[in-house]
C-alpha cells in the first residue's frame, strides 16, 4: 500500500516537474521568421554600414523580437557609430536577457571603461549586493523557476519524510530537507527583492552628451552636478517632460528633462 | 517702579534679540563657501577674476551690485568627486570684473545657499589704481630688447630681424625663436606676419607675441616681437629660413615685403655612451610617485601616478618604464601633459596614470621607478629614482571591479587587455519574442498551490489511515453496507435464489454493523437485541420476515411467489439502507 502511494506520488511529481520545465525553457521562442532580416543586418554589419545595421536590428526589435542577440549587435552597430550611450543601453538590455553570456558582459565594460562618469555602483546594503550579484547570473525567470522548483523538492521531501520509518532514511532526509528549506528561503528572499528593486528604482541611462542635473524640476533648477552620455542612473519618478533620478548609494539625486534619458527595462 | 524697569526690558528683548541674531546669522566658521580674486590690486579699465567655490549642493550665488566694478563675464563649473566610496560635490562660479572707476573698494559679503543654509563668503578689499603709463610699462614689460646693428639700421623707417637663443643646442634642447619688427613710423595698413618653415623642429605651443617701445639712434621705435619655443629633433645643420613681414601699400606707395635673414642652427648630437636607460629625455626634471590607494582586496584596481615635472618637451617625453610586480595585472597607461611658459621656458608636468589589479593576497613593494634624463646645461645625463612605496592586498574580494572584471582570476595568465568591443553574434537558431514574464502567468501561481495541495492531501490521507488503525471496529461497521451491498450485488449477477443468499447477507450485515455476532440467536432473540439498538417495531418486524421468508424458501420452495428476485434484493436494499439511516 506504502509502496504503491511512494512510487505514484514521485512519478506525479517527476511528471509535474517536467511539465513545469517543458513550458517555462522549450518556449517563448517562435521560429526564426525573420533569419534574413537579421542575417542581412549582420552583412550590413560586417560591411562598415553600421547606421542602417543599427536600423535594421531596431526594426526587428519594433517586430517583437526580444533577444540578447539583437540587442548586443545593436549595440555594437552604435558603439561604432560612436553613440557610446546607446550602444550601454543595448549591452545593458542583452545582459538582463542573457546575464551569464561572456561576449555581452566583456564589451558592457568596456563600453562602460569609456564613460565620462566613473562612479561606483557598489550596492549599499549585503543584501542588494547579494542581489546583484544574482542579478548578473540569473534571469528573473531562471530565478522564478529556482524558486518553484525549490518549493516543489520542499513539499516532495516533506511528504517522503512523513512516510519513510527507516532511521537512516529519516536522518538522511531530515539534513536534505533542511538544506532544500534553505534554498527556498533564499530563493524567495532574493526573487522578492529583485522584482522590489526592478520595480521601485528601474534604471536608466543618460542619452544625451551631458546635462545638468538640477534640483528641481522646470527652467528655475539650479545645476547640481553634471552627466555625461552612457551613465547608469535610477530613475525615481518622472513628472511630466521631467525625471527624477538618483546616483547609485542615493546621496546625489536630481531632475533632467526626460529626453535625456532612456530606461534600460523594455 | 515701572518707569525704573522699562529700560532693563528694553536692555534685555536688545540683548535677547542680538543674541537671536547672531545666532540665526550664517557664521563663516567652517563655512562651504569661499570667494577669491585673482589679484587685489589693479589699474582703471583691467579686469579680475572673482571664484567663488562652493562645497556640497548650492544655488547660484546671488551677486550684489558692485560698487567700482563691473561684471563682464561669468563662468560656472562643477565637479563631482568620490574618493573611498564618499561622494562629494563642488562647483565654482567665476565672474570677470571690470575696474571702472578710481579707488579703494570692497566686494562684498555674498549669500550663498548651501543644503537650505545661507552663508556669506567673506568681504574682500580691492585698489583701483591709476592706469600706469603705457609706453612705461611696455618698456618695462619688454624683455631684453636686444638693440640691432646700429649701422644696419641706420635711417630706417621700418625693420625686421631674427635670432635664435642658442645657435648650438643638442637635440631634444629647447631654443626660442625670436621675430621683431621695428617700425619708427605709422603704417596705414596692417601687416601681416609669414612665419618661418621650422622644418626640423618641434614647435611648442602658440607664438607669443608682445608689444613695446624703444629707442634706437635717437630715434623712437615701436616694436613687435614675436617668439616661438622650438625643440630641435635631429642632429645636423638645420636652417630656419627666412621670416616675411608683408606690408601694404598705401594710396600712393606700393606694398612691400621684408624678410629676415636664414638663420642657420647647428644642432648636436647627444653625448655617447648614452645610458641604456636613456630613451630620449632632455631637459630638467624631478620624479615623483604616488597611489591612489595603498591597501586594497585581491582584484581591486589602484592607480599608480608617476609625476614628472621640469622643463623639457614634455610632449614627446617617453614614459617612464612601469614597475612589474608579480601576480599584477597591468592596464594601459594614460599620460596627462600639463605645460606653461614661464619666462620664455616650458615648465610642467607630466603624469601618467597605471592601472594596476593584484592577483593575490600580501605585502607589495613597488619598486623605485627610474628615469634617466640628458641635462643640457650640465652636459650630462642624469638618473632620478622614485621612492619605493608598499601595498597591503587583503583576501576578500572587491566589490568596485574593474572594466576588465571579466578577466580570469587568480593565478590565471595575465590577460590581454581589450583594445576593441567583440564581434557580433551569428543568428541565431530561434530568435525569441517578447513574452509574459513568468512572474504575470496564472500557470505559473498555479504551480505553486500544487505542492501545497499535495501536502494537504497527504496530511489528510494519513489522519484517515491514522484513523482506521485506531478504531478498527468502526472500520468494519462502516464497511458492513459496502459489503452487504457488493454480495446482493454479486447474487444477483449470478442469478442466484434470493432465498439463499439474502438471510446470510442480513445476519452478516448486521453483526457487522452492530459489532455483535448474531448467527446464533433466535428470532425473537434478535428482534430484542434490534430494539435494544433502538430498531423501531415496524424495521424489526420486517427483518424478521426477510429472516422468515429465506428460511421458509430454503426448505420449502413455494412456486406462487408473486416477487421476483430482483423485487426481493432491491427489498433487502432499501431494508439496510433504513437500516443505516436508524443506527447512524
Amino acid at each position: 500500500m506504502k509502496k504503491n502511494f511512494l512510487s505514484r506520488l514521485i512519478i506525479a511529481s517527476a511528471l509535474a516537474l517536467t511539465l513545469v520545465f517543458s513550458i517555462f525553457t522549450s518556449n517563448y521562442a517562435k521560429p526564426l521568421l525573420n533569419a534574413e532580416t537579421m542575417r542581412l543586418a549582420n552583412i550590413l554589419y560586417e560591411n562598415g554600414r553600421y547606421s542602417e545595421a543599427s536600423q535594421t536590428y531596431q526594426q526587428l526589435i519594433e517586430q517583437g523580437y526580444i533577444d540578447s542577440a539583437l540587442f548586443y549587435n545593436l549595440g555594437n552597430a552604435y558603439y561604432r557609430q560612436d553613440n557610446l550611450s546607446k550602444a550601454i543601453l543595448n549591452y545593458e538590455r542583452a545582459a538582463y536577457l542573457s546575464p551569464r553570456d561572456e561576449n555581452i558582459q566583456a564589451n558592457l565594460a568596456y563600453a562602460r571603461g569609456q564613460r565620462l562618469d566613473q562612479y561606483d555602483t557598489k550596492a549599499n546594503s549585503p543584501l542588494e549586493q547579494w542581489t546583484q550579484t544574482i542579478s548578473t547570473k540569473m534571469t528573473l525567470n531562471e530565478m522564478s523557476i529556482v524558486a518553484l522548483v525549490s518549493f516543489w523538492a520542499l513539499a516532495v521531501f516533506f511528504i517522503l519524510y512523513n512516510h519513510i520509518h527507516k532511521p537512516h532514511l529519516k536522518k538522511a532526509l531530515r539534513y536534505i530537507l533542511t538544506f532544500t528549506l534553505l534554498i527556498f528561503t533564499l530563493s524567495v528572499f532574493t526573487l522578492g527583492n529583485r522584482i522590489y528593486i526592478e520595480k521601485t528604482y528601474p534604471t536608466a541611462v543618460v542619452t544625451a552628451s551631458s546635462i545638468d542635473v538640477v534640483s528641481n524640476p522646470g527652467e528655475d533648477g539650479i545645476s547640481q552636478f553634471t552627466l555625461h552620455s552612457g551613465a547608469k542612473v535610477i530613475l525615481l519618478e518622472t513628472r511630466g517632460q521631467w525625471a527624477h533620478l538618483s546616483l547609485p548609494g542615493d546621496q546625489f539625486q536630481g531632475w533632467v528633462p526626460i529626453n535625456t534619458l532612456e530606461k534600460v527595462g523594455l | 517702579m515701572k518707569t525704573k524697569k522699562l529700560p532693563q526690558i528694553i536692555l534685555a528683548l536688545t540683548l535677547a534679540f542680538g543674541l537671536l541674531a547672531i545666532a540665526i546669522s550664517p557664521s563663516y566658521a567652517q563655512s562651504p563657501v569661499r570667494a577669491e580674486v585673482d589679484r587685489n590690486q589693479l589699474p582703471v579699465g583691467e579686469t579680475l577674476t572673482l571664484t567663488i567655490t562652493v562645497s556640497g549642493s548650492a544655488n547660484s550665488p546671488q551677486m550684489p551690485m558692485l560698487a567700482g566694478f563691473q561684471i563682464v563675464g561669468n563662468s560656472h563649473s562643477s565637479q563631482i568627486s568620490i574618493v573611498n566610496g564618499a561622494i562629494s560635490s563642488q562647483a565654482v562660479y567665476s565672474y570677470v570684473l571690470q575696474a571702472t572707476t578710481l579707488g579703494t573698494y570692497t566686494i562684498p559679503e555674498i549669500p550663498v545657499v548651501v543644503n537650505q543654509q545661507t552663508y556669506l563668503t567673506q568681504p574682500i578689499y580691492i585698489e583701483v589704481t591709476q592706469g600706469a603709463d603705457p609706453t612705461a610699462s611696455q618698456q618695462n614689460s619688454a624683455p631684453n630688447p636686444n638693440t640691432p646693428n646700429s649701422e644696419e639700421f641706420y635711417g630706417q623707417d621700418l625693420y625686421i630681424e631674427a635670432e635664435i637663443d642658442n645657435l648650438t643646442p643638442y637635440v631634444g634642447e629647447q631654443i626660442t625663436h625670436t621675430f621683431r619688427f621695428y617700425r619708427a613710423i605709422n603704417l596705414t595698413g596692417q601687416p601681416t606676419y609669414e612665419a618661418s618653415d621650422f622644418a626640423g623642429f618641434w614647435s611648442e605651443g602658440e607664438s607669443q607675441q608682445i608689444d613695446y617701445d624703444t629707442t634706437i639712434n635717437n630715434r623712437p621705435y615701436h616694436v613687435t616681437e614675436i617668439t616661438t619655443i622650438l625643440f630641435p629633433t635631429s642632429a645636423g645643420e638645420h636652417i630656419i629660413e627666412p621670416a616675411a613681414l608683408n606690408i601694404p601699400g598705401g594710396i600712393f606707395t606700393n606694398g612691400t615685403q621684408l624678410k629676415t635673414n636664414a638663420v642657420p642652427v647647428n644642432v648636436q648630437a647627444l653625448p655617447t655612451p648614452a645610458p641604456d636607460s636613456f630613451h630620449g629625455a632632455v631637459g630638467q626634471f624631478i620624479i615623483s610617485t604616488s597611489l591612489d590607494n595603498n591597501q586594497v582586496a585581491i582584484n581591486e584596481p589602484i592607480t599608480l601616478n608617476i609625476s614628472l615635472q621640469g622643463k623639457g618637451n614634455f610632449n614627446t617625453l617617453p614614459d617612464p618604464e612601469m614597475p612589474v610586480l608579480n601576480n599584477w595585472r597591468t592596464y594601459e597607461s594614460t599620460a596627462t601633459i600639463n605645460s606653461q611658459i614661464q619666462d620664455g621656458i616650458i615648465q610642467g608636468s607630466r603624469i601618467t596614470k597605471q592601472l594596476m589589479v593584484p592577483g593575490s593576497a600580501g605585502e607589495f613593494t613597488i619598486p623605485p621607478i627610474a628615469y634617466t634624463y640628458f641635462d643640457p646645461e650640465l652636459n650630462s645625463y642624469h638618473t632620478i629614482n622614485s621612492e619605493p612605496m608598499t601595498v597591503y592586498v587583503s583576501e576578500g574580494v572587491a566589490q568596485n571591479q574593474t572594466p576588465q572584471e571579466t578577466a580570469p582570476a587568480i593565478n590565471s595568465p595575465i590577460p590581454i587587455p581589450a583594445n576593441d568591443i567583440q564581434h557580433i553574434k551569428a543568428v541565431p537558431e530561434m530568435l525569441k519574442t517578447a513574452s509574459t514574464p513568468l512572474l504575470k502567468s496564472w500557470l505559473y501561481w498555479g504551480l505553486w498551490l500544487l505542492p501545497v495541495g499535495l501536502v494537504t492531501a497527504d496530511f489528510t490521507w494519513r489522519r484517515k489511515q491514522h484513523f482506521r488503525a485506531e478504531n478498527p471496529d468502526l472500520v468494519r461497521s462502516s464497511r458492513a453496507q459496502k459489503k452487504a451491498y457488493k454480495k446482493l450485488t454479486q447474487a444477483q449477477k449470478n442469478k442466484e435464489k434470493p432465498a439463499n443468499v439474502i438471510g446470510q447477507i442480513l445476519i452478516a450485515y448486521l453483526s457487522e454493523r452492530l459489532n455483535q455476532p448474531l448467527s446464533g440467536l433466535t428470532q425473537k432473540e434478535l428482534g430484542t437485541f434490534l430494539s435494544t439498538q433502538g430498531f423501531s417495531p415496524s424495521l424489526i418486524k420486517q427483518i424478521k420476515s426477510i429472516l422468515t421468508f429465506s428460511e421458509k424458501e430454503r426448505y420449502a420452495p413455494t412456486t406462487t411467489n408473486s416477487a421476483t428476485p430482483d423485487e426481493i434484493y432491491q427489498l433487502l436494499r432499501e431494508l439496510i439502507a433504513r437500516t443505516e439511516k436508524i443506527i447512524s
